[in-house]
């Protein structure tokens, strides 16, 4: 599968916009294997709860996620997008 | 009376066309006059993010161009923060800004922020909707707080240039966004819209320059007016596509400029008035 970023959380990522993440069968084994590689954007994307912040939003392909979502299944082909709302300044 | 705040510049060439004040450096200008308003009567922007979680992003921008004024009228101009109301229940912010030489007036510019409340002052600066309440708001006076709803002036005025309007051309550019057209949090800053807008409408005329003096207007007349609506940021390397629409109303031309995305969801709308 796919994860895209964009926005304020590419810097925490290399600046590579897609990310092809092979053994994900959730939306949260997908984002620990993206933070596994990028241990910067854990603390940018996960509260102290380790929920997503509400500043950004998750979409798989192209539907919007709920909290409740985090243990969807995935398939191969799918991808999985992360969007920040909206930066100050 | 609302508070003012005043700043004198002096004139460089960067700020003008051949035919104005550049729209660009209106807003670069009235962005800074805006903070200095901001932090001599209210808070500073940075003490805003760092200790009270408050930023801002601009929504709505309104220039009214007034007297002819080019680079060899003065040697300087003045701005003026005519005053900053918080409206909609703290949730936006409208400044009152006017350019002037000794001599004659530049323009006037309004510009609407929206409050973001910064969730988690982390590198990304991510936010999420905010007001402005508590010890903060206690430092505005009474006459600087208006709860109504500031009108909303392009979709009024799109449907006026559609309903009688004659279309002469339309076009469309893209471009990638790129950090020099951004701010601190490698989201694209408002300031740059003017840019690329007018590239798009120069593009527009300076591929049908057979058709006609109206169309050629966008590039021999100086600006009179310019409406935007700001509804969805890029961010670095987002794709920027603007579709560009050419009207004749009266005697007037509108340009009328929608910027999407890769999603094709609208991120702001621009008329410009020659």
């Amino acid at each position: 599968m796919i994860v895209k970023l964009s926005g304020t959380l590419l810097r925490f990522v290399g600046y590579k916009k897609e990310h092809i993440i092979g053994e994900a069968r959730t939306i949260t084994a997908a984002l620990d294997s993206l933070t596994t590689t990028y241990p910067t954007l854990k603390s940018i994307l996960y509260d102290t709860h380790g929920s997503v912040r509400g500043a950004h939003q998750l979409f798989l392909n192209g539907e919007q996620l709920l909290p409740e979502d985090m243990k969807r299944q995935l398939q191969e082909t799918d991808c999985l997008e992360i969007l920040t709302a909206i930066a100050g300044g | 009376m609302p508070r003012s705040h005043t700043v004198d510049y002096p004139f460089d060439t960067s700020q003008f066309t051949p035919h104005q004040f550049q729209s660009r450096s209106l807003l670069s200008v009235s962005f800074n006059v805006m903070w200095g308003w901001l932090r001599t009567h209210f808070v500073s922007f940075r003490d805003g993010v760092k200790n009270h979680g408050l930023s801002w992003v601009i929504v709505g921008i309104d220039i009214a161009y007034q007297d002819r004024v080019d680079f060899f009228d003065d040697d300087g101009f003045t701005v003026e923060v005519k005053g900053a109301t918080l409206r909609k229940n703290g949730t936006l912010l409208d400044f009152n800004i006017e350019f002037r030489t000794a001599e004659k007036q530049i323009a006037k510019v309004k510009i609407l922020l929206f409050a973001l409340k910064v969730a988690h002052l982390d590198a990304s600066l991510a936010g999420v909707t905010g007001k402005v309440e508590g010890s903060l708001l206690k430092k505005l006076r009474p006459d600087e707080i208006d709860d109504t709803t500031p009108d909303r002036v392009v979709p009024v005025l799109l449907s006026e240039i559609e309903t009688s309007g004659e279309i002469l051309a339309e076009g469309n550019i893209s471009l990638t966004i790129h950090r020099h057209l951004c701010e601190v949090a490698d989201q694209w800053c408002f300031v740059e819209l003017m840019g690329i807008v007018g590239r798009g409408r120069e593009n527009l005329v300076q591929a049908n320059t057979d058709k006609g003096d109206s169309l050629l207007k966008g590039l021999s007349h100086p600006l009179k007016k310019i409406n935007a609506e700001l509804k969805k940021a890029y961010f670095l390397f987002d794709e920027c596509y603007v579709q560009t629409k050419a009207y004749q109303v009266g005697e007037d031309v509108y340009f009328v400029h929608n910027l999407s995305g890769e999603n094709k969801k609208l991120h702001a709308s621009v008329i410009e008035k020659f």
